[in-house]
């Protein structure tokens, strides 16, 4: 690691590696787009996806609905553009509360030696919990009583962003808090030390700056991950209900029409694994501009 | 180093019973019935005594610790009792028992667990066979076409829902096409070369997507573990003793590079069981993740909680595995 | 083999001939194989949990008598049908008597006798025996086996009707020397038993894997030599209801899969592909609205949705109720939404056709301006102008809830619509099945407790008296607070005359005026406007086109005449 935030010419550098590796820019670009269509595009869109057209159902595409209608008629533009908003907002929360937790626990265990045993082992028991099995069942006890507390949408969506935030902090926290080890032995942390730095005081003016990096990084590749679980609790049913359709649920009750109407499967399913891989592209492209050892930065 | 596996292993224990008793909180408190599912017809009267058959009405601690004793003392018994033929103590103990099917559940994954195993294992060992051979090329050939290529397919398999590249292979080679068959046959039985080559066929889908799952994860982790030893001395003694470039690259560098990649297999192996639930629900294998979709929507807690504390212990296992071989192959590691 | 069983195998040779013609011989017909998608976890249906665990256990396990196709009984394992006629029936209505068939033997080679009858009824009747069918018992005082092949039902009173127990596929007859040790709270830990029971049907099980397969050969014991004439049967679980219509009708995977509740043009266009036919037949399941004619306003706390909270503000009113079934145009509905397996109905009581009103009919076809004039009628116009009626401050915005279900959302939606189009707001809710009809005292979302205006779900009778059935709806059957919510009048209808009607229908005997009484009682319930129906939902089923001899059958099992079942050349 550099210690880059501190001036100006690594930063520099930093841009320059980072525009070298194509995929992460494509990747950031249509990112970008993806969250500002399914932010803006619901208010700009003719139609709505609650809309019902009994004389247009299971309709192809067409100048008036790009990705054609379901069976109700109703547009699969709009269901795409509104589920995306959901699906997004959920990768983006959760993604938002792992890193969240995985920075304090990874930063306190590198920063304080007492900390540092039973935080990584508690660590080490969130490693061992059967990640997908323990949501679904979570999921599906769970979310008619948060249902009832927190009214419909907003029951689920705490429950699953917490859900996926609570068990996916745990690689986040390895890397920081050796990070942050690394960075305990360097000159100028010892010298702040010697000087009379107080902890806290240690972590803000001086360590997270330097992990800042790191975090975005993981951030990244959190959100992909927090968008693809999403996806596969509510194709499996267990997720938003039908009357809240996100991305991933969209694509469960599109496979029903498979012969009929392949488009309601596979729209979903391709918006899905385009922000997935635009995602995982930025963060892979951060990663190596950050990092000199590895990839694209390398020679 | 025993001294280590002996700590490790005792670390392991308080971790599975703190998981186990997790796992039966969280469901405790959970609003469920699994009368609901039953025809309107029944009525409430039946419906009560039948929870009441079944033990819902016990308080808590009282239905965790006989959930114990059956698991741990009981279900090792009788499958001692199978296998050795002796008669160990009581016959007719309790056994956990499912609710919708009145049988114990260990029979019930034991007869899932064959299928979820062929395509799941099969489907590992393939993933491993393409990533190794890509990950070492690339990282011979960095930056070369071979490298662009695999990275950019890697990085598609990772980020491809495995649900909807099944869904998507079922429109294309099921309905589309007619080459395969869209419903996994678990009574068909491989006598001869016809019976073999439809359980190749019904196979084919579920092993193709779970391994290129696995094989983009294990290439990535294979490329950097080379990429990270490629550059160190002992490979340019290695050339400098003017030894192959086939033979550096496979017998030093490929060799060392293995030993992360060891790990991160050994650690994939519960979480590839885990996900497996999504690709057995999606061409319908009768597995232990179909088992486990189907109890939670009838609401048969026994096996729910067996299954999932199943998981547990499997992710528990092979992490001990996995830090126990690292140690084993790398005289480097110390343990005191 | 006895020489009494080889004549009755004879016989019924004979009269098979003149049935079917085209048939061969016993398991000449190779193998079948059935999907039943839901798949079956044990074969026991004394503690089955529906159809799709008791229909395979009905290729081993017999009743005394069966529903046919039309509906009538016919004698299975029994000689004849005990009638008043026929001397079975005493003529205080207290006791039937049935005679079995001679010659029956289980696959186990061992006799069918009366005991096995009466050991079955005190199998289910047992204390903690989990009994799911006990209410097939009820009123039964005594069992007893006159001799080895003649069994006396008493009852505690007269029962104008009482086909109750051993009639139809939930109420088979198990062996009694198999399960001798399973009474009472043992009968839950019996897993050999209730996996593998030995029956006098046409097969028996080879393997059963629990919510996987289920594979069977022929009984060698069966009573007739020429039947069945298939070898083999395998019976498949697991996937969705589009996967084994996939499998019968497009890839030709399987001969008969079960249960096709699926979007009508995509069933059309599997249907296109012509390997297979599509099967339906009606029985008594109505998809119908439950109107709450009490207030379920949540300020009520303790006596909401009870008529201690005092009558709804504006549904109390048979005018609204009436404008809101009037305004769903029904054959769209059941075009979009069920297709084959639905039709539009006015009437709650729909079927059997001999007890179907049709009085009703009028809300057959869509009439808004009908609606939209009855609201007018009972003082609901759209005061201020938001486009929702309203009346002294009240407008008419419903909340209506049912459980998470496709079809059950689509027709959420529909229905929405429509009543927007006269005025009335609708707010929809999709609650998760296990909690909707799970019986949870704490979670206030059950169909019980109906904390909405309007919900919607379907309900049915087995076999075909509808007299349990109408008995839902007096004020006994209330859900309270004070029962535990337990009770099926869910709309909370009270009307002493309905009562009294009921407690007629119980002495009546004549059909005629069965048939009569019940057509009022359905009348009555429409007119106070308790209900909303809207579509009779039949069973849908498709078998290979090689297949011959299905019977689809909704009032018993569907594979009831499977020993018939042969391919076609």
């Amino acid at each position: 690691m550099t210690d880059l935030p501190h001036t100006g010419a690594p930063t520099n550098r930093f841009w320059r590696r980072f525009r070298r590796h194509k995929g992460a820019v494509i990747g950031g670009g249509l990112l970008a787009l993806i969250l500002f269509a399914v932010l803006i595009g619901p208010f700009l869109w003719l139609h709505t996806s609650g809309q019902i057209n009994i004389t247009a159902r299971n309709l192809g595409p067409s100048l008036a609905h790009p990705m054609g209608t379901d069976h109700l008629g109703r547009d699969l533009f709009a269901a795409i553009l509104e589920g995306g908003r959901v699906t997004v907002l959920v990768g983006l929360v959760a993604m938002g509360l792992s890193v969240a937790i995985g920075t304090a626990v990874g930063i306190l265990a590198g920063m304080f030696r007492w900390l540092d045993a039973p935080l990584m082992r508690l660590t080490d028991l969130f490693l061992a919990l059967p990640v997908l099995p323990l949501l679904l069942v979570t999921i599906m006890l769970w979310r008619e009583k948060l249902r009832m507390l927190f009214g419909a949408e907003a029951g689920i969506f705490l429950l699953i962003v917490a859900m996926i935030g609570l068990t996916s902090w745990m690689q986040t926290a390895r890397i920081l808090r050796a990070e942050v080890l690394a960075l305990k032995n360097r000159e100028f942390v010892t010298a702040a030390t010697a000087l009379g730095v107080r902890p806290w005081g240690l972590i803000r003016r001086h360590i997270l700056p330097n992990v800042l990096g790191v975090i975005i990084v993981s951030a990244t590749l959190g959100l992909a991950n927090a968008i693809i679980t999403e996806s596969a609790l509510s194709f499996l049913g267990l997720g938003f209900p039908p009357d809240h359709p996100t991305w991933g649920r969209l694509l469960f009750d599109g496979t029903e029409y498979l012969t009929l109407t392949p488009a309601r499967a596979i729209w979903p399913g391709l918006m899905i694994t385009l922000t997935v891989l635009c995602a995982n592209y930025l963060g892979e492209g951060l990663r190596d501009a950050l990092d000199p050892r590895r990839g694209f930065g390398r020679k | 180093m025993l001294t280590y596996c002996l700590r490790r292993l005792a670390f392991s224990v308080p971790v599975l019973v703190l998981i186990s008793f997790a796992i039966f909180l969280l469901m405790d408190l959970a609003p469920n019935d699994p009368t609901s599912n039953l025809p309107m017809s029944i009525p409430a009267d039946t419906r009560a005594q039948l929870r009441e058959a079944l033990g819902i009405g016990d308080p808590l601690l009282t239905r965790y610790l006989l959930w114990c004793k059956q698991f741990f003392i009981h279900e090792p018994l009788n499958w001692l009792t199978n296998v050795t033929g002796l008669a160990l103590g009581d016959p007719d103990r309790l056994r956990v028992l499912s609710w919708s099917a009145r049988v114990p559940v260990v029979d019930l994954i034991a007869e899932r667990l064959p299928q979820t195993l062929w395509v799941v294992g099969m489907s590992y060992l393939l993933g491993i066979a393409i990533a190794l051979p890509i990950g070492i090329y690339s990282a011979y050939r960095q930056h070369g076409w071979f490298d662009h290529l695999g990275s950019f397919i890697s990085m598609i398999g990772y980020s491809v829902p495995s649900f909807f590249l099944g869904v998507v292979m079922i429109i294309v080679f099921a309905v589309k096409l007619n080459w395969l068959p869209s419903v996994y046959d678990t009574t068909l039985r491989v006598t001869d070369w016809g019976s073999l080559m439809e359980q190749f066929r019904q196979m084919v889908m579920p092993v193709a997507i779970l391994a290129l799952y696995n094989a983009a994860q294990i290439s990535r982790y294979m490329r950097a573990s080379m990429l990270d030893n490629l550059h160190h001395d002992y490979v340019r003694t290695a050339r400098a003793k003017g030894a192959s470039e086939r033979r550096v690259m496979l017998r030093h560098v490929a060799r060392n590079s293995m030993l992360p990649v060891v790990t991160v297999i050994a650690l994939g192996i519960p979480q590839v069981l885990a996900g497996a639930v999504i690709t057995e629900q999606i061409f319908k294998i009768n597995g232990i993740g179909e088992l486990l979709i189907s109890a939670i929507q009838s609401g048969d807690l026994p096996v729910v909680q067996t299954l999932t504390f199943l998981f547990a212990v499997l992710v528990v296992l092979f992490n001990l595995f996995a830090d126990i071989a690292y140690g084993l192959l790398d005289p480097r590691i110390s343990y005191d | 083999m006895s020489s009494v069983f080889k004549n009755a195998a004879l016989a019924a040779m004979s009269v098979s001939a003149l049935a079917t013609p085209t048939f061969a011989e016993r398991g000449t017909q190779g193998d079948l194989k059935l999907f039943y998608w839901q798949a079956p976890t044990l074969l026991n249906p004394y503690l089955a949990s529906g159809p799709k665990d008791s229909e395979p256990a009905s290729l081993v396990l017999e009743p005394l008598a069966r529903h046919d196709e039309t509906g009538q009984m016919v004698p299975w394992l029994a000689e004849a049908i005990p009638t008043m006629d026929n001397g079975g029936m005493a003529a205080d209505m207290r006791s039937i008597t049935w005679r079995l068939k001679q010659g029956i033997k289980w696959s186990d080679g061992s006799n069918f006798t009366a005991n096995d009858v009466v050991f079955t009824a005190n199998y289910c009747l047992s204390a903690d025996s989990g009994c799911q069918v006990s209410a097939k018992f009820t009123d039964v005082d005594k069992i007893e086996a006159l001799d080895t092949h003649t069994v006396k039902i008493s009852f505690s009173k007269p029962k104008p009707y009482p086909y109750a127990p051993f009639v139809g596929l939930e109420v088979p007859v198990l062996q009694a020397a198999q399960f001798a040790d399973c009474m009472g709270a043992n009968a839950l830990n019996c897993s050999a038993q209730n996996l593998s029971p030995i029956g006098t049907g046409p097969y028996q099980i080879t393997e059963f894997k629990p919510g996987d397969v289920v594979t069977y050969d022929i009984n060698p014991f069966y009573r007739d030599a020429a039947k069945p004439g298939f070898a083999n049967v395998t019976i498949k679980g697991g996937g969705d209801a589009s996967g084994a219509a996939r499998a019968v009708l497009e890839t030709g995977e399987f001969d008969y899969a079960w249960n096709l509740q699926l979007d009508p043009q995509v069933l059309a266009g599997m249907k296109a592909a012509g390997r297979g036919t599509v099967v339906t037949d009606f029985g008594t399941a109505v998809e119908r609205l439950q109107v709450n004619l009490t207030d379920p306003s949540a300020d009520l706390n303790d006596i909401r949705s009870t008529h201690g909270g005092g009558a709804h503000p504006f549904l109390a009113d048979p005018r609204v109720t009436k404008a809101l079934s009037l305004a769903v145009d029904r054959d769209t509905l059941v075009a979009i939404a069920y297709g084959d397996t639905g039709r539009a109905t006015c009437d709650v009581l729909a079927a059997p056709a001999i007890y179907a009103s049709g009085a009703n009919d009028d809300c057959l076809t869509q009439n808004l301006d009908r609606a939209r004039a009855l609201l007018d009628e009972a003082g609901w116009t759209d005061s201020d102008g938001d486009g929702i009626r309203d009346k002294d401050g009240v407008s008419l915005s419903l909340l209506f809830q049912t459980s998470v279900n496709p079809v059950r959302q689509t027709t959420q939606d529909l229905l929405k619509a429509w009543w927007a189009e006269i005025g009335v707001e609708t707010e929809l809710r999709a609650i998760a099945p296990s909690v909707f009809f799970g019986g949870d005292q704490s979670s206030p979302d059950t169909y019980q407790k109906f904390y909405a205006d309007l919900e919607m779900f379907t309900n049915f009778f087995p076999g075909n008296d509808p007299e349990p059935y109408l008995n839902n709806w007096t004020c006994a059957a209330i859900p309270t607070p004070e029962n535990g919510w337990a009770g099926m009048n869910v709309p909370r209808h009270c009307n002493p005359d309905y009562d009294a009607l009921v407690a007629q229908l119980g002495n009546t005997v004549d059909l005629g005026e069965r048939i009569e009484i019940s057509k009022q009682l359905n009348n009555m319930l429409m007119q106070a406007g308790a209900l909303i129906p809207l579509v009779h939902r039949g069973e849908v089923s498709a078998h290979a086109a090689s297949l011959q001899g299905v019977r689809m059958n909704v009032w018993d099992s569907e594979l009831w005449n499977i020993a018939d079942w042969t391919r076609a050349k």
